[in-house]
């Protein structure tokens, strides 16, 4: 599967076409789909014409950047113009938006050529993507694992070749879990910096939208269409000379599978052998930190959703078990996270002056089973959800930027990821590092045998 | 622990016995980790986000 870079080297040098990339990727989603499930609504004939005009564009010297004509899908969450968005929910299971969100106005304005919608978790709220209403997706890598979720269908997709890059969005872990499990890159921005505009809502404080694609650079070019950020992709030999990359002492490597945490210190010390300077920091207490997320996060769902909560037999079980818990939170306990979220992202700010980045695990584990309630780690068993997000929710809480990364392989031959976390707007330090370490990597970049 | 039933029966919730039950354990592990940070909190302490009076209408 080509990059978009290379996609876009390749139309621009009439070696391909948008309507060819666009059939290209409609072909493996007719092959694929019916195995992976990835996409909930494939918009083929609209695809279609929207490349045939993006090609027009460019043999009539119109050039809108890196993505044009470059086929890509959105998560079912995102709204799309006249193009049903169910939000994996049997209640908006016939919504048809009469208007794009801010980021589907922004791809366009890019050129981009959306061939569907792809499966998530029901309302995003878990990390499954095993989907009461709209079937389980699942892993290309094993179609009996999970994806991971909640943005599992765009995993899945991109690993998959059915697209070159999938929206995905992030409250705790949305975007970086599948990306660790399916083994792609996935970009989650600093919490604002990508507007969340006509898109549903699950935390309203938490939320973050972002791309998962094949490579950090092609994670980087959407990153630039989505928003504010200018000259952030890296080059063509990006330099890590200098940079103080910190691997956390405390908390992050505590409770993960040992194939997980080497991966981490191999990336560390391939940065130590590009110029980098690793630093071991301490972080304030994480799971601290992921309590106040997880209240925060239980409260405003519960809210988003009050409307249709009378409606009990129109969620899945997980997603009403989780809104019941929502419903059980005090006010004053809700202002009271969002307090405590304050004081702790300044004190986890401090770490900023001793490093520039942090290198940490993404998921602890690599993909479960569908269905499998829990995993075990050390001997010991624990809930494959809070253990999933283990390590991602917090960061969501202090807003801070994170770009996953494919690390290498579990005992089971499936893949697994880490995090690059930087400060609040500096994706450009992450993208870089991500960058210099795929490249200095090759070795990590398979596709599963589909 | 709180009484997660009482407080559902307070809120008229209408949550079944049964799902307070279900949810109680990740309840009381949630309160077990996050009440103990609240006595940490000083009056002056504000909430992490503020409201925007300037915020387009």
């Amino acid at each position: 599967m080509m990059t978009i870079q290379q996609a876009a080297v390749n139309l621009r040098a009439r070696k391909t076409s948008s309507l060819e990339l666009t059939r290209q990727c409609l072909a493996r989603i007719d092959k694929l789909n019916p195995k992976l499930n990835a996409f909930i609504t494939v918009t083929r004939e609209a695809a279609e014409k929207r490349a045939s005009e993006m090609d027009a564009e460019l043999t009539h010297g119109i050039d809108r950047g890196p993505l044009h004509g470059i086929p890509i899908a959105y998560k079912d969450l995102v709204f799309t113009k006249g193009v049903r968005t169910t939000a994996g929910s049997k209640i908006y299971a016939d919504f048809v938006p009469d208007h794009d969100a801010k980021i589907v106005e922004q791809l366009n304005g890019a050129g981009v050529v959306s061939v569907g919608k792809t499966g998530l978790h029901e309302f995003a709220y878990g990390i499954t993507s095993t989907n009461p209403h709209y079937g389980a997706v699942r892993n290309p890598w094993d179609s009996g694992a999970i994806p991971g979720g909640s943005s599992g269908g765009s995993g899945a997709a991109v690993v998959a070749g059915m697209a070159f890059m999938a929206i995905g969005t992030d409250t705790g872990g949305s975007i970086r879990i599948p990306a660790a499990f399916c083994g792609c890159v996935g970009l989650k921005p600093t919490y604002g910096r990508v507007s969340k505009e006509g898109v549903f809502p699950l935390g309203f404080t938490l939320d973050h939208i972002g791309p998962l694609a094949m490579s950090v650079r092609d994670c980087a070019l959407t990153f630039e269409a989505i928003s504010t950020a200018r000259n952030v992709t890296p080059g063509a030999h990006p330099s890590v000379k200098g940079m103080r990359v910190g691997i956390p002492e405390n908390g992050f490597f505590d409770r993960a599978w040992p194939e997980v945490k080497d991966s981490v210190k191999a990336l560390a010390s391939k940065a130590q052998a590009l110029g980098a300077t690793v630093v071991s920091v301490r972080l304030p207490d994480l799971e601290q930190l992921n309590s106040v997320a997880r209240l925060l996060l239980l409260a405003e769902a519960t809210a988003a959703h009050s409307a249709d909560l009378h409606r009990r037999d129109m969620f899945g079980t997980d997603v009403l078990a989780l809104l019941d818990q929502g419903r059980l939170i005090s006010a004053a306990d809700y202002v009271n996270a969002q307090r405590l979220r304050k004081k702790m992202t300044a004190a986890f700010n401090a770490v900023w002056k001793q490093a520039d980045c942090l290198i940490v695990p993404g998921t602890p584990t690599a993909a479960p089973k569908i269905g499998q309630n829990s995993i075990e780690i050390d001997g010991i068993a624990d809930d494959v959800r809070l253990v999933t997000t283990r390590l991602m929710r917090g960061i969501n809480a202090l807003g801070w930027p994170a770009l996953s990364l494919p690390s290498g392989f579990a005992h089971n031959g499936l893949p697994i990821g880490v995090q690059m976390l930087g400060r609040a707007n500096g994706e450009k330090t992450i993208l870089e590092i991500g960058a210099a370490l795929e490249d200095a990597t090759p070795e990590l970049r398979r596709l599963p045998l589909l | 622990m709180s009484d997660w039933m009482k407080i559902a029966e307070g809120l008229n919730a209408g949550i079944p016995d049964a799902q307070i039950e279900t949810i109680r354990p990740t309840l009381d592990g949630l309160e077990k980790l996050f009440r103990p940070l609240t006595l940490t909190l000083k009056p002056e302490d504000d909430i992490a986000t503020p409201f925007a009076p300037e915020s387009e209408g």
